[in-house]
């Protein structure tokens, strides 16, 4: 079985196959491991790799893992579906999308559901770590919906206004 | 005396507070916004009082709102904690004029100190140290000319300005006139007002700050230095006590300033003095801060005084009933911020739910934070989570502690700067006591994260045993029928 994970945007492909007695077999790139886990009464999970035993708190939230141990600190885990599609259909949908490039608050909006709008014209103001930054139209469109208010605020990757073809 | 205090706060700040006031047999109520309705510090009050506001922000800076809550639930005091209207004089007033005791300040030091040019001269006449300089609104004829006899380096900095913003560095007093028409054209656009004034640079300053506290009867002590030179983009995120810049004789001459300082401006109740510090050993005041200092921790881990309980005391009109001399610091303490943000990406704030908190523990580890599991980090509020503070008998101790306490803080569902700071703890500049404020930009390469392939593959390994949907597909191909092959069939 195939998989992608990205561990601080870094892509990671695994191919994990089943052994005996609860070992995975896991082949990352060039390098293979053994694997096996077993949960602690704590909540913890006893990860071993090759035979080396850590304590490590794993949580799942959406597409992404959580992982924690004494070694590795707290890391995200994002797992990437290969099945989905991908390419042409999925691009063209993200240039619709105007996504904050960071969490903060809405703090200006200039445009409402309905507007046209051209290239580079200013269509929502954010305000992160005490900076501004005014988000601009990608291109000539047809304003679908402004997903937030001013004095809202929002996470990263949210999508802030959806675009329509004019 | 007291019998029911209302905290305006939220979050760390509020929890800590509540918990002197528990300790104290004070009846507790905190007001707060409904986002925080199922926080630590709202369960553990004897009351709550909800505030309402357009954003939940506003509802914590609701002057109005917040004195009725205490006439309503009959608090006779308020302790606003750090932040809000923690240096709001009006604030303070308005309580004042509902006869409700605002622990902290009398409201005129808030407004002297607030004003950042009027604390500047007002502690410059008195004889303590400021920065050399000039301001271009006391003679703007003559501005360039006072400025270029103060001597390079200078800061030229916007008077309406702040958050370093429009901020230059003249080392080259042949492009002073360049640099000062660069400079208010910046401030123009920052802040829509040109006017600019220029002080003496400090070459690799140290942040050292002095806490103060005095009473209603003109007894003002010093609790000792803070130094909090490890800052990333203008923000603290490690403090300790004693400061490794000081020696003795300069650990005093700070202290004494600071509190002569507090003394001039015949202040009440718990204060911060702070000080910019130089490589020659020269210091020069900087701005009082007029209330709770998010550090004060490292403070009473040294010196074993709860300060809230301190503010407390006072405001109720209390004297200290303990002089300079009983006041001694003990071993050293070191405070971490845990931020929820991403110091892999220029710390961009993080945001989530907290999946898991489990807080670390241990000798000399002290915690102070006000999250549950369950609860979700936005972007409204200040991103510091918590603070893990710890104490040992020698600094070197401290930071084995702290790197140790960090390492066993288990937070998932959003990215921490946890990871981060232990670096900065191991840093040879650090350990050495060398930190100034320019400590994590000049060493970012070598504070960035660096995995090895087995943490990847331990990581990796607790990924595959997180991702049903990929176990239950390996589960589907049986390990014997998978390994003998297809003669089977």
């Amino acid at each position: 079985m195939r998989r992608r994970y990205v561990i601080n945007g870094k892509v990671h492909d695994l191919v994990v196959t089943r052994g005996a007695n609860g070992v995975f077999h896991v082949s990352h790139g060039e390098r293979k491991f053994e694997m096996q886990g077993k949960t602690l009464p704590d909540g913890r999970w006893r990860v071993t790799v090759d035979q080396r035993p850590q304590a490590v708190w794993i949580a799942a939230q959406g597409d992404s893992r959580f992982v924690h141990s004494a070694a590795t600190g707290a890391l995200e885990v994002e797992v990437i579906d290969l099945s989905a599609a991908s390419g042409g259909d999925r691009a063209g949908a993200a240039s619709d999308l105007l996504q904050a490039p960071m969490p903060g608050t809405v703090i200006a909006v200039h445009v409402a559901a309905g507007d046209a709008v051209h290239t580079g014209q200013p269509l929502i103001v954010i305000e992160s770590m005490k900076l501004e930054t005014t988000l601009t139209a990608p291109r000539d469109a047809r304003v679908k919906t402004v997903h937030f208010a001013v004095g809202n605020t929002f996470a990263l990757k949210s999508t802030l206004v959806t675009l329509q073809d004019p | 005396m007291f019998q029911k205090v209302l905290i305006a706060n939220r979050g760390e700040i509020a929890l800590r507070i509540l918990h002197t006031l528990k300790g104290m047999g004070l009846a507790t109520v905190v007001a707060h916004h409904a986002v925080d309705a199922d926080s630590p510090a709202v369960l553990e009050a004897d009351e709550s009082v909800e505030l309402h506001g357009l954003t939940s922000v506003a509802a914590y800076l609701d002057i109005a709102q917040l004195v009725e809550a205490c006439r309503r639930s009959g608090a006779q005091a308020l302790h606003p904690g750090y932040g809000f209207l923690s240096e709001n004089a009006a604030f303070a007033r308005a309580l004042e004029a509902a006869g409700i005791v605002f622990i902290g300040p009398r409201p005129d030091s808030i407004e002297l100190m607030g004003d950042k040019v009027r604390a500047r001269s007002f502690v410059a006449q008195r004889g303590f140290p400021v920065a050399p300089s000039a301001i271009e609104d006391d003679d703007p004829a003559s501005f360039v000319e006072r400025a270029r006899a103060l001597g390079a380096p200078l800061l030229i900095k916007p008077s309406a300005g702040g958050g370093g913003k429009g901020m230059r560095i003249v080392r080259d007093l042949a492009v002073l006139d360049r640099e000062i028409e660069t400079a208010r054209r910046e401030g123009k656009r920052y802040f829509g007002d040109g006017r600019l004034f220029v002080e003496r640079y400090v070459e690799r300053p140290r942040h050292i700050e002095v806490q103060v506290m005095g009473d209603a009867h003109g007894q003002l002590v010093h609790f000792w230095e803070r130094e909090c030179s490890v800052q990333r983009r203008f923000q603290k995120i490690i403090e300790e006590t004693p400061s490794p810049a000081l020696s003795t004789v300069q650990r005093h001459d700070i202290c004494e300033a600071a509190a002569g300082i507090a003394r001039a401006a015949n202040y009440r109740g718990a204060g911060t003095v702070e000080f910019i510090y130089g490589a020659g050993g020269e210091f020069y005041f900087l701005e009082m801060n007029t209330r709770l200092q998010v550090e004060h921790p490292v403070t009473e881990m040294v010196t074993g005084f709860d300060l809230v309980r301190e503010q407390v005391r006072v405001a109720q009109g209390e004297p200290l009933g303990y002089t300079q001399a009983d006041i001694v610091q003990l071993g050293h303490a070191i405070e971490c911020r845990l931020y929820a943000e991403d110091a892999e990406h220029d710390f961009r704030p993080s945001t989530g739910d907290i999946l898991c908190w489990r807080p670390p523990s241990g000798p000399g580890v002290r915690v102070d934070a006000g999250v549950r599991e369950g609860q979700a980090v936005t972007a409204a509020f200040d991103p510091m989570i918590a603070k893990i503070i710890c104490h040992g008998n020698t600094r070197a101790q401290a930071i084995e502690r702290a790197i140790l306490a960090l390492e066993q803080s288990v937070l998932l569902g959003l990215t921490t700067n946890a990871r981060y700071i232990t670096r900065v703890l191991r840093h040879a500049e650090f350990r050495a006591g060398q930190a100034d404020t320019g400590m994590l930009a000049r060493c970012a390469d070598e504070l960035r994260e660096s995995l090895t392939p087995d943490d990847i593959d331990l990581v990796l390994a607790s990924a595959v045993l997180a991702d049903r949907e990929l176990l239950r597909a390996v589960h589907s191909i049986p390990a014997m029928h998978a390994a003998m092959g297809p003669w089977r069939n």
